[in-house]
Order: structure tokens, then C-alpha cells, then sequence
């Protein structure tokens, strides 16, 4: 099926890296590129698509894969998953960093302007992972559902000038590959801490479900160490919201 | 005692249900057995002392291993890939090894665990989106 997109197609070589993207498989249209890595994956392939079926987000919830506007990829790893959520993150935030700051939500969405324009979803079937990444790049205001609209957001709608995708895609499989080998190489504090900072949630009042508090610390895997009217509690999923401010 | 009382005796004995019969006069002991005495000994008194009796005792099995899938993380515990979808895996299913029977989320990681042997779903030991710890036990399996 031809690409619906009327900006340059992704291109699929490989950007040079040691793990993370050695392969690069492009396809116009898929399901969902982390099903495809967790049905055919390989340590170090990179799947990406100009439109997904079938994209999802945590909890089945559907991710907006619009043709040919975002970059929606899928890196397949295998073995320990431990800190991969952190250094997903850190590889989105600064792959776009020469252009503009992207705070990290924790635990791994990337806001600009506090809209969502990327999320992350890893999972893991046995030894192999899927770690995906959807960037919203190109889209207009319109161009989201409705529903959507007053939270999410695109690159080029928040911060001007014009983006490649297939330069995001080689910024960030270039960033995760240099994540990904300083966790092999028993860096796992240091990239727990540095996504810490990045998420600038200690002493924050949040609520995540029906737990509301002030995050007192992060813990090892990252989950949030928070001081609720119960006592102290440990958050380590749901969808967290900032009460305090920015 | 003299031979008479002794003829008498043993008479007596012999008519008896005894199977032994011990006397002791003046210093002097006797003992009368009867062939076979030994069984019937035993026999006889077997009914006043009883043994821990079989019968009397309820039987207990010997305790039987309880076979667990339990969870390789911290985490959030979910039955099935997202609401309304059909469970993973529900009591009486025939899972195969390495099938997937639930998720563990962490840090939105969604980690599908699988079995690790080829087994029956006894019992599901967690309610959907509760809290598990790292080798909490998630389900209750009979191994095939």
C-alpha cells in the first residue's frame, strides 16, 4: 500500500550503532509494530511504520497512529528489561533536544508545552522485548481526534520549523543505543538517575488513582515513594497527575 | 498344696478359658499353660487395650505440593490485555507451557508471564489491578 504521507518517507538504513537499530525494517502499513517484534523480534531490530492498525498504548488503550504524520517504532531487545523504561525516555528527550526541551511524565511520556507528543510502551513475552515509541511529528491541531485535541500535541504544532522523521528515527535509535549499553554495562543507578531528576517529582503533591500525596523519593525500579494521609505508600503504575503546578 | 487339689486344679483350668495360670504357695510357684496359650492370649486381651486403631483415626493425606506462577516483579496484576478482553487464563483452562497467563505491569512495562510448565488453572490467587510483589504467588496450577 503507498504511504499516504506527503512528507518524506522513513528510510531504513541503519544508523551505525552497536545494539539498537543494527537492522532497520520499514513498513507502510502494520497492525502494530510491537506486536510484530514480540511475534518476530531480534535483539537490535528496529521496526517502523507510515501508519499502524492496530497501534496501542498501556492497557490496550488505542494509540493514534495517523498516516504518515508520526513516527511509530519499535525496538526489539531480549534478555533483563530493568531500566529500559528510563532509557527510552532519555533517548526521546534527547534526540530532540538540539531543537527544543521535552519534560519527561512519569514515568515515560515526553510533554512539550504540557501536551503528550510521545509515549512509550514496553513489553515484555519471554525473553524478548518490544520497546515502542510513538512521536507525534508532523500533525496539526485536526488532524487528533476530538477527544484527544486539548492534550496531545506534535512536534511541529508546539514547536515550528520543519522535522524529519527519518532524522528523529536515527537521533533516537542512536540515543537508545548508547542508553541500552551503559545499562548492559552495569550503569543501571546512573540512568535511573538521571530519568529521576528528568521527571522533577520529589516533593510534588500528585495523585495517581485514588493515592494522593507528596512524592518523599524514588525507590530502585522507579516506582514513587509517596507520603499519603495513610502513610507512606509506593506507586509503581497508573496514570499520575501533577497537583502542585507545572 | 496337695495332689488332690492339684488334680482339681488343673481340672478347673483346663475347663476354663484361660490359656495360663500361675500360682505361687509357701514359696513354692506352678505354672500352668496350655498348648497354643500364646494366641489366645492375645486374643483375649487385645479387645481391652487397643492398639491406635485404623478405624478410629481419620485418615489424613500427606499434604500435597501446591504448584504456583508467581510474579516476576513488582507490580500491578492484570488478568487480561485490557479491559472488557477475555482473561488470560480462568479456573479449569489447560495451559501449555509458555502460554501467556496474565500481565504484570511496573513502570508502564507490561511483562505477560507465561507458564513455565504445561498445567491446569486450579485458582487465581490475585484480583485484577491489585498490587503483587516480586514472587507473589498469582495462580494455583496442577502441573500436567
Amino acid at each position: 500500500m503507498p504511504s499516504q504521507s506527503p512528507y518524506t518517507p522513513i528510510v531504513s538504513n541503519p544508523p551505525g550503532t552497536r545494539i539498537v537499530g543494527r537492522e532497520v525494517r520499514t513498513f507502510d502499513e502494520i497492525d502494530s509494530t510491537n506486536t510484530y517484534v514480540l511475534e518476530h523480534g531480534f535483539e537490535g531490530l528496529a521496526v517502523v511504520a507510515d501508519r499502524q492498525t492496530m497501534g496501542r498504548g498501556r492497557l490496550g488503550r488505542t494509540w493514534f497512529s495517523a498516516p504518515g504524520l508520526g513516527l511509530w517504532c519499535t525496538v526489539a531487545l531480549e534478555g533483563d528489561a530493568r531500566g529500559l523504561v528510563f532509557a527510552a525516555a532519555l533517548a526521546v528527550r534527547d534526540a530532540i533536544a538540539p531543537r527544543c526541551a521535552l519534560t519527561i511524565k512519569w514515568p515515560n511520556d515526553l510533554l512539550l508545552d504540557k501536551r503528550k507528543v510521545c509515549g512509550i510502551l514496553i513489553e515484555q513475552r519471554g525473553e524478548r522485548i518490544a520497546l515502542g515509541i510513538g512521536l507525534n511529528v508532523h500533525h496539526k491541531a485536526e488532524d487528533f481526534p476530538e477527544e484527544l485535541r486539548a492534550k496531545a500535541g506534535s512536534l511541529e504544532m508546539l514547536a515550528g520549523g520543519e522535522w524529519d522523521r527519518a532524522e528523529l528515527l536515527r537521533g533516537i535509535l542512536t540515543h537508545l543505543d548508547q542508553w541500552v549499553i551503559l545499562l548492559r554495562w552495569g550503569g543501571h543507578d546512573a540512568v535511573r538517575r538521571e530519568w529521576a531528576q528528568a521527571c522533577n517529582l520529589v516533593g510534588r503533591r500528585i495523585r495517581c488513582g485514588e493515592s494522593e500525596g507528596v512524592v518523599a523519593g524514588i525507590d530502585d525500579i522507579g516506582a514513587l515513594e509517596v507520603d499519603s494521609p495513610g502513610g507512606r505508600i509506593r506507586v509503581v503504575s497508573g496514570d499520575l497527575t501533577v497537583l502542585d503546578g507545572d | 498344696m496337695d495332689l488332690k487339689t492339684l488334680e482339681d486344679l488343673i481340672r478347673i483350668f483346663e475347663a476354663s478359658g484361660l490359656g495360663e495360670l500361675e500360682i505361687e504357695e509357701d514359696g513354692r510357684r506352678m505354672c500352668l499353660k496350655k498348648s497354643g496359650a500364646g494366641p489366645a492370649y492375645q486374643a483375649a486381651y487385645a479387645p481391652m487395650n487397643p492398639l491406635p486403631a485404623p478405624v478410629a483415626v481419620p485418615h489424613i493425606p500427606e499434604p500435597e505440593h501446591v504448584a504456583t506462577i508467581d510474579s516476576p516483579m513488582v507490580g500491578t496484576f492484570y488478568l487480561a490485555a485490557a479491559p472488557g478482553e477475555p482473561a488470560f487464563a480462568a479456573p479449569g483452562d489447560r495451559i501449555a507451557e509458555s502460554q501467556t497467563v496474565c500481565i504484570v505491569e511496573a513502570m508502564k512495562l507490561m511483562n505477560e508471564v507465561g507458564a513455565k510448565i504445561a498445567c491446569i488453572i486450579e485458582k487465581v490467587l490475585v484480583e485484577n489491578g491489585q498490587p503483587v510483589e516480586f514472587g507473589q504467588p498469582l495462580f494455583a496450577i496442577r502441573p500436567l
